[in-house]
């Protein structure tokens, strides 16, 4: 088994409702309005950050990312893109940026607005 | 009150108290316990430089113009209706702040002048957030 099967197993796990993954509601910002989300599976997280502006103090804030198996979806005939929409916890984001792995994986970062 | 600037920027956080969109979140201090976004809007007070002009010669007495910034740190974090960015909530809190320096006194103080204002935004997080810093320059002889 080559190193690309190993990973996509990895992926596969790791996304898996079983073990870390859990759903989220997906929805193309060229969808019409009559269309439903459609539910993907990834990997949730809002890590605690700092920010830094000026002088003042460090404000604590959260960074939010789904990450997500890029190949099974794409075979799934899902294409994520920037500013398409994710509802992960009950909370609405866009997606602010795909950063994908090269290896089939793919981190979402996510913000409000 | 043993020194001016101090007492200028207690006066300062008593005066805005409530009467802005912070509410009660005022703090004088560069090191206010600052948690979570969800407790923003928050106004911080603090002082800048102070610019000394001799009022005649040998007196040891100067008129003094003391800067002070009042930095809003606004986060996006609900819905706010007609506000449509974080630019507006900016917008919003400096012409409340404005508003509330116009009526602004205190003993001794002989004049205080808008010198403007300065916004920054971040976009590391995942509530949009950003600073505005708007600096008044306070006109006193000491």
């Amino acid at each position: 088994m080559g190193f690309n099967s190993r990973y996509a197993r990895v992926l596969n796990i790791c996304t898996d409702p079983r073990y870390f993954g859990e759903p989220a509601q997906y929805l193309s910002k060229t969808s019409p309005p009559e269309v439903e989300p459609i539910t993907i599976y990834g990997v949730p997280n809002r890590e605690a950050i700092e920010l830094f502006l000026g002088e003042g103090p460090v404000s604590k804030a959260r960074k939010a990312t789904f990450g997500v198996n890029l190949r099974n979806l794409q075979e799934e005939g899902i294409s994520l893109k920037e500013g398409d929409l994710l509802s992960m916890r009950g909370i609405q984001f866009f997606i602010k940026e795909v950063d994908a792995d090269g290896e089939g994986g793919a981190t979402l970062v996510l913000s409000k607005r | 009150m043993s020194n001016f600037r101090v007492g200028l920027r207690q006066s300062l956080a008593a005066h805005l108290l409530n009467k802005t969109q912070a509410g009660e979140h005022v703090y004088v201090s560069r090191r206010s316990p600052l948690v979570e976004l969800q407790t923003y809007p928050v106004v911080l007070i603090y002082g800048g430089p102070e610019i000394p002009t001799r009022v005649t010669m040998g007196s040891g007495v100067y008129q003094r113009i003391y800067s002070v910034t009042i930095e809003s740190r606004v986060a996006r974090v609900m819905d706010l209706g007609e506000l449509d960015s974080i630019d507006d909530e900016f917008d919003l809190i400096a012409d409340e702040i404005e508003h509330e320096m116009k009526a602004f006194v205190l003993p001794g103080l002989l004049d205080v002048i808008y010198v403007g204002a300065e916004p920054e935004l971040s976009d590391e997080s995942d509530t949009p957030f950003g600073s505005l810093k708007m600096r008044f320059d306070f006109k006193y002889v000491s």
